[in-house]
């Protein structure tokens, strides 16, 4: 049974997302703050993570920061901001994935189940990126030199699915529908912000990136 | 109702004063000095004439000289010429006809023992005439004093007189041009800066003014007035904004609930069943409705991320998953080859919108889309919606896109509701990209919904 942390501050959103979750066969926990949502992650890991941006005490963004550095749990923004500078402030807070209150319930349901579902195991083994090696089914990416790089659970499976394209462009339509599982919502901020993140760990210049291509109008390639 | 330029009408008011002005300049000058010259010059003449008369006293006395010989002398010394009249006899040196040049009444007056003076016409010249009487001798002594230079230069100051009125004039009409300028050109900046604003720009001020104390205080209150519109502008928009942002959670709460709901359908009564299904459609109805005004706050806020898209990408994009999410059978995007170079500048949240509201207008109101396509122009790009409905009357396409607008086809179908915010969204949201909405007809019958927005001149990076 997957289980979800609900970090919400508004008591009666946090009630009905905790009926809807425990409805659709989930096993719940919430907290009202950051503080408290933060330590029963500590005591229990989730499967999902829905957090508030607006709490009282530690933000959202901060949470977002200290639960990423401790895990690569899933995490899925709520917030009542829309703008493209909040969403793409909370992807680079490490968020995997953005959704704006009021939404529509279902669509939040079909999200986390696919947070979920996609933790599968793919296909490629490993592959190289110049020195950096990665073997996704196993979590590791590590520079010939022996530095690990760190990467999230989406970040991999972006990787991996670029890597398996084989140098082929994928319109963000694509990258959303195989990274994030995605058959029609989310929107193409969250795979840019993605591809940003990413490069920073893997480019040797991420500003002129070398592997993790852009094609003007089109999506993105990996030139292995 | 035809208006004068300020500008034209203070040029000839100073234009009309400078002239007044100069005419009476030159009226009382000419007379003035006319007065004064022409005294000065009779006076001499007559002094003149009375030393010349003295002359011809002492000659006729002196029978030994001729007074001929004297009229002659006297002649030669000046620019005048005499004439005597001894005991009738009529004696001059230059002039051919001494009795007829004098005038009776002048004749008269001598033999009253009287001096005269007289301006005549002599030689076709103007002239003064002085007569004195010498009544010892039973003579008079003509003196002909040609005055015409004194005339010629009465006239050609009466002209320099003139061409400087005509100069001062001028220069009226200039001054009053160039006042009128430095009047009119700070007006003509707040009537601009007040169209700008009008236009929507709102961060237009008027630059501070120093040519006067007036302008100071009329930039200054159009200044403040500008501000205090912007502040209420604001609050407005904050007003609107904070009673949507308020409703977001109470409704986020609603939302969840009625999934809850709906998750235990199976255990409730039919009756039942169908107010959920009440509640749940005009919860969703009620949430796109607190969505839009966001929106719509939220334009007038800014906030606005433009980025440089692929035109034909992002469309694709947005029709598919617009259809999926408004549930329509996904429609084909046709589009020449040529567009896919094209780039737009937009944000792409707003632009995902304006085509689903589109699309979910032409099923609302046209019964579903039936062909969407996209054209360039090598300036803008022409997206056309078009539908199979009854199209939109003529008197209809500028209201369709006010907000809470809803035509007199849509509001006699009472089983579609929408939020009357949708199409208004749309044109709010294309105005942001500087583009335009309108409706036309569709050539297969129904309404086309044509979006023109201008192409990216950047080159992509």
């Amino acid at each position: 049974m997957a289980r979800i942390l609900i970090i919400e501050d508004d008591d009666r959103i946090r009630a009905s997302l905790r009926l809807m979750s425990e409805g659709e066969g989930f096993d719940v926990d919430d907290a009202a703050n950051a503080e408290d949502g933060l330590n029963l992650f500590a005591n229990r890991a989730s499967d999902v993570v829905l957090l508030d941006l607006m709490l009282p005490g530690m933000s959202g963004y901060e949470a977002c920061r200290a639960l990423r550095a401790a895990s690569d749990v899933p995490i899925v923004i709520l917030s009542a901001r829309v703008d493209t500078a909040d969403v793409v402030a909370g992807l680079e807070a490490g968020a995997d994935d953005y959704i704006t209150k009021p939404f529509v319930p279902e669509e939040l349901i079909a999200r986390v189940r696919a947070h979920i579902r996609r933790r599968g195991s793919t296909t490629l083994e490993s592959f190289r990126l110049g020195d950096l090696r990665v073997v996704p089914n196993e979590g590791i990416a590590l520079r010939d030199s022996g530095t690990p790089v760190h990467l999230t659970a989406t970040e991999y499976r972006l990787l991996t699915e670029l890597a398996l394209a084989g140098g082929k462009i994928l319109s963000r339509e694509d990258i959303l529908e195989r990274v994030w599982g995605y058959d029609y919502f989310g929107d193409g901020r969250l795979v840019d912000v993605h591809i940003r993140r990413l490069r920073t760990k893997i480019e040797p210049d991420p500003a002129n990136p070398t592997y993790l291509q852009t094609v003007r109008g089109a999506g993105y390639k990996l030139v292995i | 109702m035809a208006t004068i330029s300020l500008r034209r009408r203070m040029s000839f008011w100073f234009a009309a004063g400078a002239a007044i002005l100069s005419i009476l300049f030159v009226f009382f000058t000419y007379f003035g000095v006319r007065h004064v010259v022409v005294t000065q010059r009779q006076s001499s003449d007559l002094r003149q004439s009375f030393l010349n008369a003295q002359v011809i006293r002492g000659a006729i006395s002196n029978s030994d000289s001729s007074l001929n010989n004297v009229l002659r002398e006297l002649d030669s010394n000046t620019t005048s010429v005499s004439i005597v009249n001894i005991n009738g006899t009529w004696i001059s040196a230059n002039v051919a006809n001494p009795r007829t040049t004098i005038p009776p009444q002048m004749l008269l007056i001598a033999a009253s023992h009287n001096v005269s003076r007289q301006v005549i016409t002599y030689n076709n010249q103007p002239t003064l005439l002085i007569g004195i009487p010498i009544p010892a001798y039973h003579a008079v002594f003509y003196e002909l004093d040609n005055i015409n230079d004194l005339n010629r230069t009465l006239e050609l100051m009466l002209l320099i007189l003139c061409a400087s009125a005509v100069a001062t004039t001028l220069a009226g009409l200039a001054g009053g041009w160039i006042a009128a300028r430095r009047l009119t050109t700070p007006l003509a900046r707040a009537a601009q800066a007040a169209r700008e604003i009008a236009q929507g720009n709102l961060t237009t001020r008027l630059p501070q003014e120093f040519s006067s104390t007036e302008m100071a205080v009329l930039t200054e209150s159009f200044n403040d007035m500008v501000s205090q519109l912007v502040e209420r502008l604001e609050r407005d928009a904050r007003f609107a904004s904070d009673v949507s942002h308020e409703l977001r959670s109470p409704l986020t709460t609603l939302a969840t609930s009625v999934a809850v709901m709906r998750q235990s359908r199976t255990d409730l009564e039919p009756e039942a069943f169908a107010a959920l299904e009440l509640l749940g459609a005009d919860v969703e109805t009620f949430q796109t409705l607190v969505e839009d005004l966001l929106d719509m706050t939220r334009n007038e806020a800014g906030g606005i991320y433009l980025e440089n898209v692929a035109l034909v990408e992002l469309l694709q994009q947005c029709v598919r998953s617009a259809s999926r999410r408004l549930g329509l059978e996904e429609i084909n995007l046709s589009f020449d080859p040529t567009t896919t170079s094209a780039f737009i500048k937009v944000d792409r949240r707003r632009f995902e919108r304006i085509i689903a509201n589109l699309l979910e207008n032409a099923r609302r109101y046209g019964g579903g889309a039936t062909s969407l396509s996209v054209s360039t122009d090598g300036h803008s790009a022409f997206i056309d919606v078009d539908d199979a409905g009854p199209g939109v009357p003529f008197e209809e396409r500028e209201r369709i896109f006010d907000r809470f607008y809803r035509g007199v086809e849509a509001s006699n179908r009472t089983e579609v509701r929408g939020t009357g915010l949708g199409l208004s969204l749309v044109a709010d949201h294309i105005a942001r990209f500087h583009g335009t909405v309108a409706v036309l007809d569709s050539p297969a019958g129904g309404a086309r919904f044509r979006v023109t927005v201008p192409l990216s001149e950047e080159s992509p990076e």
